[in-house]
């Protein structure tokens, strides 16, 4: 009895099949072919016309081969989440392995990858530091800055007038407390050597508005914000250079301007309201000029009750502002309103690293692009591979997997490059940037640190720059007849 | 409900109709069940190799037919495919529709006065 297998074989695997991966179908279908054979010799053939029947079989294999094929792949173990991600581990190591063999290819590609996902991630540290960080109060979406604005334009913001700050506080309904303050310099000497700092007069209702209590002794009171209350509340700075960081400060003396006060309170390390180097802060004691409504000297931070949206008080504050216009001939051309605590001190800031982030994502799409680029070329070369594997059964989603496998590593890779120039980058920054731009209003100087939301973000970005380039070399497989493309795969 | 008999659609089904009738009686293999087509259409119907495997396996995949490998003393092991509960159901659904759709042929094309 002839056996056909191997021509069998020669003429799948002519169709694109690896015969030994299917050897009980050849099997089978090369026992039917002997079996022809045998009855046309059993009707009185010859041996060379029995082939010649067996062999008219022979023709037009491709739907056979597929058919074959396709049997396998159902065949297959039904892949389960487990399996699933043990597959995705082997293709990782496989994909790890290929890479490694490709040298030139995987360095251009890291390098590529970890400039793009560097100079994000670097760009992103510093949004995150001055931006999307939040004041270092409780409930900051409740703090809010209170300006006096000219009548039709609440874009041009003043500073506010006492009689004014008064009015609100009497007339709005949305405010759990506000607070009014003003800049002033003070020469500070105690036993140790005098320096000059910023300090403020303001009232003790500020601090309700913020929600700090002192780390140490109490703030004035109400009835204390009147002239001759010489008393002090220290920041925990001038509390270490003026009394060593010793509790024996509250109720020494401290010379401001030539006159002595007397500390009764020491706030909290990292207070810094309103600004970084804010050292003093003394009870307002109003005086005579203050009660001009003319005198627009002081600034206003006030906190919504709970339940207040923001435009809800605005619309409160804007409406006590159209009646005070109607009140008082001085307030005539003026309105009222209030801005987002957060949002005060980012004007030019945020526009800034807005523009700066969206060049630093299009310079990341355009080496995704390339690496894309690359990927394409590479796969064009590994056509043969593909078009093997899908005969051999794989699928689709298969050899995406495979892709994105050796697309993660890469990103991976581009990642972990990327963190690092990203971090050399901050390095930078915090060296270069001058303190000035890094301090933000209440909340003092912001370090440009990379942390965990950084790091999330570069994990982000090196995912998404996996996918973009990633999935580029698949476009077109999966119409494509894995026949046609093992046969142009050899030309490729 | 859809004609199953028209185009394509009837060629492909009219062979299934083919493989599920030969496996009534009893399990076959690959080429016992082209012989049966061909022996009971008078040799008219007849199956190549690369148009029954392909049929065989998709029947298989729906669970219409089922085929193991049997070893039987002095021969080589071969696949025998039997029909499946199921298998028997679609073959009897299938042989009334083609039933219905022949007299319906019949009549309508006049076939018994040709």
């Amino acid at each position: 009895m002839r056996d056909y297998r191997d021509r069998l074989r020669q003429r799948l695997a002519a169709e694109g099949l690896t015969p030994s991966a299917h050897r009980e179908a050849i099997d089978e279908i090369a026992d039917h072919l002997a079996d022809l054979g045998r009855a046309a010799e059993r009707d009185g053939k010859s041996a060379a016309e029995a082939d010649a029947i067996v062999e008219s079989e022979l023709l037009r294999m491709g739907p056979l081969a597929i058919a074959v094929a396709e049997r396998a792949r159902r065949r297959a173990p039904r892949s389960n989440a487990s399996g699933w991600w043990s597959g995705l581990l082997a293709d990782l190591r496989h994909a790890i392995r290929g890479l490694r063999l490709n040298r030139g290819y995987s360095t251009i590609v890291i390098l590529t990858l970890a400039l793009g996902i560097g100079a994000c991630t670097a760009v992103f540290s510093i949004v995150n530091a001055l931006l999307l960080g939040s004041l270092p109060y409780p409930h900051p979406e409740q703090l809010v800055i209170a300006w006096e604005t000219d009548a039709n334009n609440r874009e041009r913001t003043f500073v506010v007038a006492w009689p004014t700050y008064e009015d609100w506080k009497r007339e709005s309904r949305s405010f759990a407390a506000m607070g009014i303050w003003e800049y002033r310099t003070y020469n500070v000497a105690s036993s140790q050597e005098p320096e000059q700092v910023q300090g403020i007069r303001t009232t003790s209702s500020l601090f309700t508005v913020l929600g700090v209590p002192p780390a140490l002794g109490r703030i004035f009171t109400e009835e204390e914000e009147t002239p001759g209350h010489r008393i002090v509340v220290i920041s925990n700075g001038v509390w270490q250079r003026h009394f060593g960081g010793q509790a024996s400060a509250i109720g020494s003396t401290l010379r401001l301007n030539g006159e002595p006060f007397e500390v009764i309170g020491v706030m909290p390390m990292g207070f810094q309201f309103p600004w970084r180097n804010n050292g003093v802060w003394l009870p307002f004691a109003k005086e005579y000029q203050d009660e001009q409504r003319g005198s627009h000297s002081f600034l206003v931070a006030a906190r919504l009750k709970p339940g207040i949206s923001f435009e809800q008080a605005r619309a409160d504050v804007e409406q006590v502002g159209r009646s005070l216009q109607q009140k008082y001939e001085e307030n005539r051309d003026e309105g009222s309103t209030i801005i987002r605590m957060a949002d005060h001190g980012l004007g030019l800031v945020r526009p800034m690293l807005t523009a700066l982030m969206g060049a630093v994502a299009l310079v990341l799409i355009i080496g995704c692009v390339n690496v894309a680029n690359l990927q394409m070329g590479r796969a064009l070369a590994r056509r043969r591979e593909f078009a093997m594997r899908l005969a051999l059964g794989a699928g689709i989603g298969r050899i995406a997997r495979q892709l994105l496998s050796e697309s993660l590593v890469l990103a991976a890779a581009g990642g972990v490059g990327g963190l690092l120039l990203a971090w050399a980058a901050t390095q930078a920054a915090d060296a270069i940037l001058m303190p000035g731009f890094r301090a933000l209003p209440y909340r003092g100087e912001v370090p440009i640190v990379i942390d965990g939301r950084v790091l999330v973000f570069a994990a982000g970005v090196a995912i998404a720059s996996a996918a973009l380039f990633g999935f580029a070399p698949l476009v077109g497989l999966g119409t494509r007849n894995p026949q046609r493309m093992l046969r142009d795969g050899d030309r490729g | 409900m859809a004609d199953p008999l028209d185009d394509a659609a009837a060629r492909k089904g009219s062979a299934e109709l083919l493989i599920l009738a030969s496996l009534e009686d009893g399990q076959l293999h690959g080429y016992d069940i082209a012989r049966e087509i061909a022996r009971k259409s008078g040799g008219l119907l007849t199956f190549h190799v690369a148009s029954l495997y392909p049929l065989l396996y998709k029947l298989e995949d729906r669970n219409w037919i089922s085929g193991r490998w049997v070893e039987k003393a002095g021969q080589r092991r071969r696949r025998y495919y039997r029909l499946t509960a199921e298998g028997r159901k679609v073959l009897t659904t299938q042989r009334g529709r083609w039933s219905a759709f022949v007299q319906a042929l019949t009549k309508a094309a006049g076939l018994e006065n040709a």
